[in-house]
């Protein structure tokens, strides 16, 4: 092996470039998607839907409609607030803003309306659904108003679309990437490696010896290129972290999730074996002489 | 120049028995029997019976077409014949698996025609790749690809140039320095002085004779008057080859010992009655480079 790299180190840099390149690809489509399933259920621990009730509905009815509304597909609570509840979360909130609790003070408890408060459950659709269900809502008699938080989830929509066209378009170049692990050393070096097979079996050499220190440096060098992704990455997550939860706010959890172990572990073992046979494919096939 | 005078550890001598290079008992390392070979439809060899046994040189002459290369390259296992049997330290070669064969050719020293050398590695390097294959270490393997090159005339200096950086005449000595280098049991050379001066001719020849007292069975082929006399002198057998017959005796023709035999068998030319003067023109070595391009050509993968 080691006159192997001493003699042709190209071929074997460019399959640790090509193998670090593909890894980081790979690995940054998997963050993006680990980024997105773990923004989804911060988001569904928030309301989507308020449904505002008229003042002449009934607290049967209200009860009543909490109960239909329950029962349609993809809603996951429904929870009736009264008017005295609106005010008091109204004055908690705007104390933690401080200094706007002096003007609630003169509120009357029935000033609020009662409301409906829909969770649905967290899909990649959720914006949809809850705009279907906001449209429905309004349709039924004594619903005043309904608010599907448009604004908030449009934005949401909008990174998520962008993190899976990000996601797309990184595992589109992880296969270019690829393609490329596989082609480029083989042909870089050809001649010259042709010329040594040449000698090799001439002199006794079985095609197994003269493949074997070609798949242990092809190995190698998608250890290598492997290990150098996978630190890269470690170390744009561990910077970007904190971009991103500035950007979505209180929908990303506190600590942003790496690759799991398990699968860099597999990618890793993966990439080994698919650059130790790279590596014995570079050598040219031997024909037989004694056929 | 000291001789290559590492003791022999195994392989194919521990396969024939003989322990110790020159000794007493002479054994053969290559036996063909009644081998032919046909190339493109034309029969190249016909017939060859032929041993040779260690410590010996044999040179193997013959005009155009005779079949030298051909024989050469089926006495080193390169080429399968058509018909008959090849021995090489009395293993059936043609009986043994492919696999079986790399290890054959461990042990035996093969000057092809057109010698592959790895370009971008040095002369010294392309010598110590035989030793490597052989199990060699490293170190040793230096020591002993360096004599060998002194061995053959190569200049020290030229020693750890690149093989691409040399003349023609100074690849053709690399690649004659790893056929010999370390003595393997067997040596085959085809054309080993072509395109040598005089001065380089003699080192080659030399360097057999080397190879000879270390017990190697060495056998040459050659078209050059002035290289067969070299090797006749030095005490070389030497068999005449046409039409890819043997020429003159029965197709049985053993080569028994150095100048303390009795008379040789009838057909085998004898150092004092072989016509070494005969001359070849310039058209005759010009058809024997072209039959060694061919058969270099269909035996390199």
């Amino acid at each position: 092996m080691k006159r192997a790299v001493k003699r042709q180190p190209a071929p074997l840099l460019a399959l640790c470039g090509a193998f670090a390149l593909l890894m980081m690809l790979m690995g940054s489509a998997r963050l993006v998607s680990q980024i997105s399933d773990s923004v989804l259920p911060r988001l569904a621990e928030n309301v989507h839907v308020i449904a505002y009730l008229q003042d002449d509905m009934t607290t049967d009815k209200a009860h009543a409609l909490a109960e239909i509304v329950s029962r349609v597909p993809g809603v996951e609570q429904v929870r009736a607030v009264g008017s005295a509840e609106a005010l008091n979360r109204l004055r908690a909130e705007s104390k933690s803003m401080g200094g706007v609790s002096a003007f609630l003070s003169g509120v009357e408890e029935g000033f609020l309306p009662r409301s409906l408060e829909v969770k649905l459950k967290a899909t990649n659709s959720l914006s949809d659904r809850a705009t279907v269900l906001a449209a429905r809502l309004r349709k039924i008699p004594g619903i005043a108003e309904v608010d599907a938080m448009e604004d908030g989830l449009a934005r949401l929509r909008s990174v998520l679309a962008l993190c899976k066209g990000l996601g797309w378009s990184l595992f589109a170049l992880a296969l270019v990437a690829g393609v490329a692990v596989l082609v480029l050393p083989l042909i870089q070096g050809r001649q010259r490696r042709q010329q040594e097979v040449a000698v090799l079996t001439l002199l006794g050499e079985t095609p197994e010896g003269i493949r074997r220190p070609w798949a242990i440096a092809g190995g190698a060098a998608a250890l290598l290129g492997t290990g150098l992704a996978w630190m890269l990455l470690w170390v744009a997550h561990a910077t970007l972290s904190h971009s991103l939860a500035e950007l979505l706010g209180s929908w990303v959890p506190g600590q942003l999730p790496f690759v799991p172990w398990h699968e860099m572990l597999g990618a890793t073992v993966i990439a080994v074996i698919v650059g130790a046979w790279v590596g014995r494919r570079a050598m040219p096939s031997m024909r037989g002489q004694y056929a | 120049m000291p001789p290559n005078d590492r003791p022999r550890s195994g392989g194919l001598y521990a396969q024939i028995g003989l322990s110790q290079p020159g000794a007493s008992t002479l054994s053969t390392v290559l036996r063909l029997q009644d081998v032919s070979c046909a190339r493109h439809g034309r029969t190249v060899v016909n017939g060859v019976s032929l041993s040779v046994e260690a410590g010996q040189v044999t040179l193997l002459r013959g005009g155009r077409g005779a079949g030298k290369s051909t024989l050469l390259a089926i006495a080193a296992a390169v080429i399968r014949p058509g018909a008959g049997r090849v021995f090489i330290a009395g293993r059936d070669i043609l009986g043994l698996q492919s696999s079986s064969l790399p290890f054959v050719r461990r042990n035996v020293g093969y000057l092809p025609p057109e010698p592959p050398l790895v370009n971008d590695e040095s002369a010294i390097e392309n010598v110590m790749m035989a030793l490597a294959v052989r199990g060699e270490a490293i170190g040793n393997a230096r020591v002993l690809a360096m004599a060998s090159l002194r061995a053959v005339g190569l200049p020290e200096s030229a020693a750890e140039l690149d093989v691409s950086e040399l003349s023609w005449g100074e690849r053709r000595l690399v690649a004659v320095a790893r056929a010999m280098v370390g003595s393997p049991p067997l040596i085959v050379l085809d054309e080993p002085a072509a395109g040598l001066d005089a001065d380089d001719r003699e080192a080659v020849a030399m360097a057999m004779g080397v190879a000879q007292s270390c017990g190697s069975a060495v056998i040459c082929g050659s078209a050059d008057p002035s290289f067969a006399t070299l090797l006749a002198e030095a005490g070389a057998q030497i068999v005449e080859l046409e039409g890819g017959r043997l020429v003159g005796g029965p197709r049985m023709t053993v080569l028994r010992g150095l100048r303390a035999t009795p008379a040789p068998a009838p057909g085998v030319i004898s150092t004092v009655d072989a016509d070494i003067d005969e001359e070849l023109d310039d058209d005759d070595l010009t058809q024997e480079v072209d039959e060694s391009q061919e058969l270099a050509s269909e035996s390199t993968p």
